[in-house]
């Protein structure tokens, strides 16, 4: 095995700077804190947790340099780092295959790795007051480092073997999250939900390498990128290949049939459910896509796939949004519907777009949910119908969620707007009615379900409750709100494009072969006007206080349960899985470990001493020993030298 | 005998002729030695040099990295073993274990036949035949790395059980005795030197 | 005068028999290991004479590969042996494997 690591490139301005190296320092700094965390300081709360921000600070840094390289230089391709390469076999077809892990910084990665090290940042400084008081402090701060390395690894990854270890380890880092309150039973539950829908992502991922490698025998993305065309795998093997990506994909992205984790996640700590909404496992099933895109691109039905079950997602979250009470889980379902948005526009082929909105969606996401967290442990509550009338008492809270509601919902010009404009250009641009329905409807639905939480929360009168003065209620401040202040600084200015003089950021991360999208007139405002509209629409009727008609309360009882596809699930497992893990439970007692101890049985009997092994003499045993291997050498001889003989 | 390729390249020159002479000589005289001498000390004494000499013989003939395996690892080990287990049981002592037995004829007829039977061996088949091609001189480190390295990480584990053991058995006080006394350095010498001879 | 293979060959038989004289011939268990030991280095050295002169050359360093092996292995053997020896003392008080006691 060798170890070959790149050389450090001299100190010097951006045009020097090995980007690669950068977002080694990126992938490995979060990993450094970890290790320094469980080495050194693991009883101390404060000096772990500030570990752990200066490390990601540092992280952060490194990725945005990587972002200001890529910029500066956007014709730049960088070859892959290689930090670790194994040979796998001396001669043969297994010599020509290495197995590499290393960094990859091209615009696509370099952008997804400042969202998560920007993100995970302020997560963490977040953290630093909201947990001060917790149980496991410092185990979750190595849970949010371990996360934060796991993600950039999927982000820098250079080959899919080394994304399905990356995403293995996303899928780690997300149990971990959701299930810190451990102890509650509904978080361990949500936990062990949302591990094994990632690990069948990743089993499906498995196939797909395993799949892709047996028809390629390649699994390095960009030396793949020139093959799926070549027309060595017909078009069946890459819709094959597709669908399985896209599994792997749909598990970690909460597309419709495994999007059941996701409400689950709301049990997570506020941080820690902020970071997997905003740039944590959610985003990993779209980065995913994203680099094999290559494959979907050569695949149309792939892209219809896509297309049709982003779509779906997105107008069943959406719709599933407006009737949840509890409001960690109202914000994970609006988080469903935009993940469903990306996966539809990298569908109709709007790649820079989706990737637009995954930068631009981020913020507010991890906005909603710090603010939500706060808002939670003032109130004590996470019931909707609890809530309200905050306006006055929360005043600075109140402004940093007006703001993420209104970037979160696509109103000008906070930052979903440009990149939801970006993705209905792309729609009108293919003239699809259906795309262009989906898209203006998801946003509309999404406006109001965002308002609707704002207004429910934010308006009104609080709910009278036992034990619950209102007048106890704080706002946040110091470092909460520092983190909040900065994301929604970030909500406003992120998504800010075609300023004279800047480039467009959708250029940045492109795709060959898939045209940009000219951004419409008409698309921005379309968008425009549906946001706001349907912002008013849901403050008029939750302001207000608006009740549904009793005819429809079912309706809203199915909703709210998710249409039921959760309870479908675990009936499957209960009156499948439970009656085959019996079977193979039993034989495993009976076959399997009866045929061990039959074994271990018999050597047992064997090695009790017999009465002519213990009188034997050694001595003549010896001597018979060589003497019958000095006959059997001379007869050897007398053989071989016959048949030499013969022959030569 | 068939011909395969070039000739055999044998050492020539004469100071290192020499020395492998030598070190045989004197591999053959510690063997002889080690299995002759009825102190056990002195045999273990014996063995010790035998492995030294044979790194020294690879230094001649063997790549060098495994005449530094040989005498850091496999000497050092087998001499801590040996030394270990002797403290642990009879003590360091220099008397004398055993005696001259009619056993010692049979074995050395034993052996006498063996050698015979290789001797024949190896004039039957060394001689005539030409073996092939030159030296290959490849990079042994990488090698062991590369194609052996499964092996080379079987053989680690061993030797490091090993190593793991010697040093445990020095380290460790000396054994029991079903019959009393624990340490041997209590045990009187005579007593000692009686007990030991025995049919 | 030349060092070739025929005369490390001959060695390593030489050395080999010593080895089977050690087994046979001594009744200290300590000392049987010892000749167990040199029969295992008379290998190694045959392959390495091999690896040098003659017939392995194409893949030299297999046959030093095989030293270092049948090194490892004598170790690990010479472990086990040892292990053996210090329970026969423990039993008997003696090192001596002796015909009649078995």
């Amino acid at each position: 095995m060798t170890l070959a690591l790149l050389a450090a490139a001299p100190k010097g301005p951006l045009d020097t700077w090995s980007p690669t190296l950068l977002a080694l320092f990126a992938l490995l700094l979060p990993l450094i804190a970890l290790v320094i965390v469980l080495a050194f300081t693991i009883d101390s709360r404060r000096v772990s947790a500030w570990i752990a921000v200066v490390f990601t600070l540092a992280a952060a840094v490194c990725t945005l340099l990587v972002v200001a390289i890529e910029v500066a230089h956007p014709l730049h391709l960088e070859r892959p780092a290689t930090f670790l390469q194994f040979f796998t076999g001396q001669s043969g077809s297994a010599a020509e295959f290495t197995l590499q892990w290393g960094v990859l910084a091209d615009p696509l990665a370099a952008a997804v790795s400042v969202t998560v090290a920007l993100a995970s940042l302020l997560v963490q400084i977040y953290a630093l007051a909201f947990m001060r008081r917790e149980d496991g402090v410092v185990r979750f701060f190595c849970v949010l480092l371990f996360a934060t390395f796991a993600m950039l690894g999927v982000t820098f990854a250079t080959n899919y073997f080394e994304m399905l270890l990356f995403l293995g380890l996303v899928t780690l880092s997300t149990y971990l999250m959701i299930g810190h309150w451990w102890q509650r039973e509904e978080t361990s539950a949500a936990a062990s939900r949302a591990f094994i829908i990632s690990a069948i992502g990743d089993l499906a991922l498995l196939a797909a390498v395993a799949y892709i490698y047996f028809r390629y025998n390649e699994l390095n993305f960009q030396a793949l990128s020139g093959h799926y065309t070549g027309g060595r795998v017909s078009a069946n093997g890459l819709f094959a290949m597709a669908i399985l990506v896209f599994i792997a994909a749909a598990a970690k992205s909460a597309q419709f049939p495994l999007h059941v984790w996701l409400p689950g996640s709301a049990q997570a700590p506020a941080p820690a459910a902020a970071l997997i909404h905003s740039a944590g496992s959610a985003i990993c099933g779209v980065y995913l896509i994203a680099r094999a895109y290559g494959l979907f691109h050569a695949s149309p039905r792939g892209l219809a796939l896509l297309a049709i079950a982003g779509g779906l997602t997105a107008v069943l979250g959406v719709l599933w949004a407006l009737f949840q009470d509890n409001l960690k889980r109202a914000i994970a379902y609006t988080t469903m519907s935009e993940l469903g948005l990306m996966v539809l526009a990298l569908g109709i082929g709007a790649y820079g777009a989706s990737i637009f909105e995954l930068f631009t969606h981020a913020w507010p996401k991890a906005l909603l949910f710090l603010a939500a967290g706060v808002i939670i442990r003032e109130l004590r509550t996470e019931r909707l119908a609890e809530m309200g009338g905050l306006w006055g008492r929360m005043r600075f809270t109140g402004w940093l969620m007006l703001i993420a509601v209104a970037a979160g919902a696509g109103i000008p010009p906070f930052s979903t707007f440009w990149s939801k404009d970006t993705i209905l250009s792309k729609a009108l641009a293919l003239g699809s009615p259906l795309a262009i329905a989906v898209v203006v409807a998801v946003t509309f639905f999404g406006a109001i379900a965002l308002v609707r939480i704002f207004a429910l929360v934010f308006t009104g009168e609080t709910a009278r409750r036992r034990r619950f003065e209102p007048d106890r209620i704080r706002d946040a401040g110091g470092r909460i709100a520092l983190a909040m202040a900065v994301l929604a600084i970030a909500c406003v200015v992120s998504g800010i494009r075609g300023f004279r003089g800047r480039t467009d950021p959708i250029a940045f991360v492109t795709f060959p072969g898939v045209p940009l999208p000219n951004s419409h007139y008409v698309a921005a405002g379309v968008i425009a006007a549906t946001a706001v509209l349907g912002a008013v629409v849901a403050f008029v009727l939750y302001a207000r206080r608006v009740s549904l008609p009793v005819a429809l309360q079912p309706v809203r009882q199915a909703m709210g349960e998710g249409l039921f596809v959760d309870r479908a699930y675990r009936l499957a497992a209960v009156g499948v899985v439970l009656p085959l893990s019996r079977a193979a439970s039993w034989v495993e007692t009976r076959v399997v470990d009866g045929a061990l101890d039959l074994v271990g049985d018999s050597i047992a009997f064997a090695g009790q001493p017999r009465r002519w092994l213990a009188e034997a003499r050694i001595r003549p045993l010896l001597i018979g020993f060589f003497a019958g291997v000095v006959a059997l050498g001379t007869l050897a001889i007398v053989l071989a030298g016959g048949i030499i003989g013969k022959i030569g | 005998m068939p011909l395969i390729g070039a000739l055999p390249q044998p050492i020539t020159s004469a100071p290192l002729v020499l020395f492998v002479y030598l070190v045989l000589i004197l591999l053959l005289g510690s063997a002889l030695a080690s299995v002759l001498l009825r102190n056990t000390v002195y045999a273990i004494a014996a063995f010790a040099a035998g492995l030294v000499l044979v790194a020294l013989l690879y230094l001649a003939i063997a790549p060098f990295l495994l005449v530094a395996v040989q005498l850091l690892v496999f000497t050092t080990v087998s001499a801590a073993f040996l030394i270990g287990l002797l403290r642990a049981t009879t003590g360091l002592r220099t008397s004398s274990v055993g005696r001259l037995s009619p056993e010692w004829i049979v074995g050395a007829a034993v052996s006498a036949v063996m050698f015979a039977l290789l001797a024949l061996v190896l004039g039957a088949t060394s001689w005539p035949v030409q073996f092939c091609c030159g030296l290959g001189a490849e990079n042994f480190g990488a090698v062991l790395g590369n194609t052996y390295a499964v092996g080379l990480a079987v053989l680690a584990v061993i030797l490091g059980s090993a190593a793991l053991g010697s040093g445990l058995l020095l380290a460790a006080p000396t054994l029991p005795s079903p019959r009393g006394g624990g340490s041997t350095s209590s045990r009187s010498p005579g007593g000692g030197g009686s007990t030991t001879v025995r049919r | 005068m030349s060092a070739g293979l025929n005369l490390i060959l001959v060695a390593s038989a030489a050395l080999f028999v010593v080895g089977v004289f050690g087994v046979v011939a001594r009744r200290s268990a300590v000392v049987m290991l010892l000749g167990t030991q040199f029969m295992f280095i008379a290998g190694a050295i045959a392959f390495v004479a091999f690896a040098r002169f003659g017939l392995g050359a194409l893949h030299g360093t297999a046959g030093a590969t095989m030293a270092l092996f049948a090194g490892a292995i004598a170790v690990a053997e010479l472990a086990v042996g040892l292990a053996m020896a210090a329970l026969v003392y423990r039993e008997h008080r003696s090192f001596a494997l002796d015909a009649d006691r078995g």
